[in-house]
């Protein structure tokens, strides 16, 4: 896949001292983080901690108070045509998969590609049962997506952010609200994206996962960036006491 | 007078006042469909004086009478230099009135998709029209099929307001009058035209309940 760049230096994705609050709530403090080029960064930390709102940011489902969030070195426009343009490429896959409910799965995975990209129907729909094909749900095509699972509806929801072709792709916690036996399918999926080389930032809470696939893992907790390293590192020498207090919280079981 | 006599007799007038009845509720409800569409966009829009205008629209023909809203158009629009015919001032009022209802129905449907959708769509790249016309507009209408067929019949039995004011031909709530001032019907001459509207209702109920077994989302 060709990954055009105006400046090939500039980091896919950088934050730089972002600030969020909700409210009172101070959610995103001082958050700088940046990614390169085929770098999967898993971001974990317990519930509350702005990792979520950290992904979404940065396509901008959050605004942001203070700082910068930079895409190829571009900062992220705040609205518009340009902010459409910008989110198409970036894929974004969610806890709850949000397929548009009234159309078929192909339909779902041809929409943007149609719309935004200005693909033929055709050309789209190849294209589209490629991906789904690669996901493992080319035979439930023509379902809607409330009859599959949702292990399949996620594999589609990430088959869909795929058809744009993104140059990276976000996931807020895809596994969360997933049945357990359903969770490797899912994971799967990610690990063979990650494999072809493609930009990932991934919330979630499955550690065997970042461990196994993270070039970085980025712990956070009350909305800042405790602690990043690699997975090996950070998951058997944890440096801060939060980042331990956590793994040993969600050890033993 | 019994009821052969009646229909032997006004049997032609009854029949062109349940045509002229079909004939304004089909024109109204394409115009008030067409209508509740823009007034909800306006409505869900990211500039507030047009979210304003629309909450504003709903707010104040929901809550004006039909007949009074009649006879506002009928008597004061003519103070504006604006004189409509009879017909198009009573279409014009079941417009107004039942777009707004119409709207505040799309409001219920669009509220039922969920904001995991439309930050899918955006999250797409997709703009805030083509998430309209291929996201929340279509979901709107397939889900809204069961009201908005109750709408419909709300619409038919409200041209009945036609009755307020001279038309040619009448429709069937007017031509009551007609008969009325003519003969005595009493109160047969007004069970025709109730069986009238009831057995459209009937006809519009069992067609939209097929419609909506079709088109509803699974969830």
């Amino acid at each position: 896949m060709p990954i055009q760049s105006e400046s090939p230096t500039a980091p896919i994705i950088e934050l730089r001292h972002v600030d969020k609050h909700f409210g009172d709530l101070h959610v995103l403090k001082d958050v700088s983080l940046s990614v390169d080029k085929g770098e999967v960064v898993v971001v974990i930390g317990p519930s509350g901690s702005g990792k979520s709102t950290l992904c979404r940011a940065i396509n901008r489902l959050e605004t942001i108070d203070a700082g910068e969030i930079l895409i190829e070195g571009n900062p992220l426009p705040e609205e518009g045509r340009e902010l459409a343009a910008m989110r198409a490429e970036l894929g974004m896959v969610f806890q709850s998969f949000n397929l548009f409910a009234h159309m078929s799965i192909l339909q779902n995975v041809t929409l943007g590609p149609i719309e935004v990209l200005g693909l033929s129907k055709a050309e789209a729909e190849r294209r589209a049962m490629e991906l789904l094909d690669r996901v493992g749900v080319a035979s439930q095509a023509n379902k809607v997506p409330a009859q599959l699972s949702g292990g399949q509806q996620q594999r589609v929801a990430i088959a869909r952010s795929l058809a744009m072709r993104p140059k990276a792709m976000l996931f807020d916690e895809p596994t969360s609200a997933l049945d357990p036996e359903m969770i490797n399918e899912v994971l799967d999926v990610m690990v063979d994206l990650a494999r072809q080389g493609m930009t990932m930032i991934v919330v979630t809470h499955e550690m065997n996962f970042a461990r196994r696939v993270a070039d970085r893992v980025v712990f956070m907790a009350d909305g800042a960036i405790v602690e990043e390293g690699a997975p090996d590192a950070f998951f058997d020498q944890p440096q801060s006491q939060r980042a331990r207090d956590f793994l040993d919280s969600i050890k033993g079981h | 007078m019994g009821l052969s006599e009646l229909m032997a007799t006004y049997g032609r007038n009854y029949w062109e006042a349940l045509l002229s009845t079909w004939g304004m509720t089909a024109f109204c409800f394409v115009l008030v469909m067409a209508l509740a569409v823009v007034v909800t966009v306006m409505r869900v829009s990211p500039f507030k004086p047009l979210r304003l205008l629309g909450d504003g629209y709903v707010q104040v023909f929901r809550n004006i009478p039909g007949v009074a809203l009649l006879i506002i158009i009928v008597y004061a629009l003519p103070s504006l230099k604006l004189v409509l015919p009879y017909r198009a001032c009573v279409i014009l009022t079941v417009v107004l009135v039942a777009s707004a209802f119409g709207s505040e129905n799309f409001m219920t449907g669009i509220n039922t998709i969920g904001v995991g959708q439309i930050e899918a769509a955006r999250s797409l790249g997709l703009s805030f029209g083509q998430m309209l016309r291929r996201i929340v507009i279509p979901q709107a209408l397939r889900t809204t099929v069961l009201p908005m067929t109750n709408l419909l019949i709300a619409v038919l039995l409200t041209t009945s307001i036609g009755s307020q004011v001279p038309l040619d031909p009448l429709e069937l709530t007017g031509v009551v009058s007609y008969i009325n001032t003519r003969a005595t019907g009493g109160i047969l001459a007004f069970a025709v035209s109730a069986a009238g509207y009831a057995l459209t209702a009937v006809v519009i109920a069992f067609v939209g309940n097929r419609i909506d077994r079709k088109v509803r989302i699974v969830r």
